[in-house]
């Protein structure tokens, strides 16, 4: 079969076998393609119908609030994934930025100085995970070891205490609402995931890093550096690890070394889940965008309808391995299946 | 050095003397090699020749331990692929080095992409190209995938028309592929010698490292033969047959 598939392709131009194909089989392709945005879809109306509290501003909002910190890392996350490369550091570098709001805020410094400390460690951090996994030392390795070495440290510096936080601007980028209406935290994601997919799929850096992570050795021999590449992407995650430890700070009113745990599982599956290659060179913000909320909806939907959150987490991973599984496996020869009976149609 | 630069200057790229070690073993031993300008050469030899070596000394990737490099009559050095580049060489791989989850005008462009400004902040001008990599893939006659297409879609010989177009399209003066007919069709290989001469007529001289001693008859102006690290022998092809040349591979010079 692929044979004989090869050989039309051989002698139908591209362009005209992408043109052959008809509407119905390209609205099929397509909703293989964004098979999470249509999930995405479904459970929304479902759930609609299912409580009547689902479809309210309040619970809408309060999800994106929720997911926030999750989206704004899996936008790094995305970008990490895209380069080949992997961080489980970032749950421990959101306890570590919580330990040092609180601790700073607590010893009297302004909130502007937090803010300046935050970025340094942010810089910090990126710098020895990309150095390590530069190095040779697989960035899986290299993000695990990191990953009880800040909870480590953030428990060190606090004695393993928590510190209640009074700062205002702290709490308004926590809880606080523009306009009285829409929260702060889900704004600023909401930027930053904008933000993000212009510059993926717009700037020159932004296909460098899926370059690197489709074909290192290739982007290499174009003449891009591997290394900066690298490291521009474990730096710019964890300073946005940074960011989600202030807006988790905020939400919880307390500086604590506890903040983070498994964060870095909730990252990497909503990126995942919204079609983001493991293996690198392809990546999607709005497949992250909608990953990280299709998980939060999920939460809240079957928590509305009255389910067990120990089942609940049962089901966001039997989501995650059927989805990947889609993804990897059905849609690719869904595609293939309906190319090829279009080119021997048309041709 | 007068002398040397006036003898140079036919020649598009002249190496003299070169050696390259690796550890203990000699992989290239005092070899003289040059390429004129517009000139298709065949490149055979067994396996650990050093065929490649010599190739990627050329292309940027090696630095020769002995030796220099003249490309028309100027002695240069060069550190990098992307440095030998800037002056006209390129190389295509076996495996091509495309990133297969990008579309066919970015492979392309990869590593020179032109950008435009938008209130002081740079960004790709997709659109420029996607239209030049077009032109570029017309200009040689390949036929053109549609460039948004990632090239992972693409056929083998297709992925291969991308490769060339790359190495080909941008002040281009040498370009040296590595086992191109390796993994394609009749159809494919057909294509590729039509793309092959158009080069040729552009005035850009390619190198052909092939086992296929018939793409090499069929092709090149010259073969040239490696044993052992060093230059066997060199022949015109048309004063030449497949029996002789087979010979200079197995037994070397006499």
């Amino acid at each position: 079969m692929s044979e004989t598939g090869e050989k039309v392709m051989e002698k139908t131009s591209f362009s005209e076998a992408e043109q052959i194909l008809s509407t119905k089989n390209k609205l099929i392709i397509l909703s293989a393609k964004y098979g999470i945005v249509v999930a995405f879809i479904l459970l929304f109306i479902s759930m609609s119908f299912l409580s009547n509290f689902f479809l309210t501003r309040h619970n809408i909002f309060n999800v994106m609030t929720q997911t926030a910190p999750i989206l704004i890392v899996g936008l790094g996350m995305t970008f990490i994934l895209g380069c080949g490369e992997i961080d489980l550091s970032v749950g421990s570098a959101i306890a570590l930025s919580s330990a040092v709001i609180g601790t700073m805020l607590a010893a009297g410094y302004s909130f502007w100085v937090v803010c300046l400390a935050l970025i340094v460690l942010g810089l910090l951090i990126g710098s020895i995970n990309a150095f390590f996994t530069i190095k040779g030392v697989p960035s899986f390795i290299v993000t695990l070891g990191m990953l009880t070495l800040l909870r480590g440290a953030a428990f060190v510096y606090t004695d393993g205490y928590s510190v209640r936080i009074q700062n205002e601007i702290v709490r308004f980028i926590g809880r606080g609402r523009i306009f009285g209406i829409i929260p702060f935290p889900a704004l600023v994601s909401i930027i930053l995931a904008v933000i993000a997919f212009v510059f993926i799929s717009f700037t020159r850096t932004g296909i460098y890093v899926l370059a690197v992570g489709g074909n290192e050795d290739g982007a290499r021999k174009q003449g891009i550096s591997t290394h900066k590449t690298k490291a521009f992407v474990f730096i710019l995650t964890s300073i946005l690890a940074m960011l989600a430890g202030l807006i988790v700070t905020g939400r919880l009113g307390t500086g604590t070394p506890n903040a983070g745990q498994m964060f870095e599982l909730d990252v990497i599956t909503a990126v995942v889940l919204g079609g983001t290659s493991l293996f690198g060179g392809y990546a999607t913000i709005l497949g992250t965008a909608v990953g990280a909320l299709f998980v939060g909806f999920v939460r809240n939907g079957l928590n509305l309808m009255g389910v067990s959150p120990f089942w609940v987490e049962v089901f966001i991973g039997a989501i995650l391995i059927f989805a990947v599984y889609f993804n990897t496996k059905v849609s690719v020869r869904l595609k293939e299946m309906i190319r090829l009976a279009e080119m021997k149609g048309g041709a | 050095m007068s002398d040397a630069q006036n003898k140079a200057n036919n020649k598009l790229i002249e190496l003299k003397n070169i050696s390259k070690y690796f550890g203990a073993i000699r992989a290239l031993h005092q070899v003289n090699f040059s390429v004129d300008a517009g000139e298709v050469i065949g490149l055979v030899g067994d396996n650990a020749a050093g065929k490649s070596t010599l190739m990627k000394i050329i292309s940027g990737a090696y630095q020769p331990d002995e030796g220099e490099i003249y490309v028309e009559g100027k002695e240069v050095v060069w550190n990098s692929p992307k440095h030998a580049n800037k002056y006209g060489i390129s190389m295509i791989y076996q495996d091509f080095s495309l990133i297969p989850d990008l579309d066919v005008a970015t492979n392309i462009f990869l590593g020179r992409e032109p950008m435009f400004n938008f209130f002081g902040l740079k960004f790709l001008n997709k659109k420029k190209m996607k239209e030049e990599s077009l032109d570029i893939l017309q200009d040689l006659g390949l036929r053109v995938p549609p460039p948004t297409s990632p090239v992972k879609e693409l056929s083998g010989g297709q992925q291969q028309a991308v490769a060339i177009a790359r190495a080909t399209g941008f002040d281009c003066k040498l370009v040296i592929m590595d086992e191109p007919t390796a993994n394609l069709s009749p159809e494919a290989i057909d294509k590729l010698r039509a793309t092959i001469m158009k080069l040729k007529r552009k005035h850009i001289a390619v190198i052909i490292i092939s086992h296929r001693l018939e793409d090499i008859f069929e092709t090149a102006d010259r073969v040239v033969v490696m044993k052992h690290g060093e230059i066997a022998g060199e022949r015109q092809v048309e004063e030449t047959g497949e029996d002789e040349i087979l010979e200079l591979i197995i037994k070397g010079a006499k």
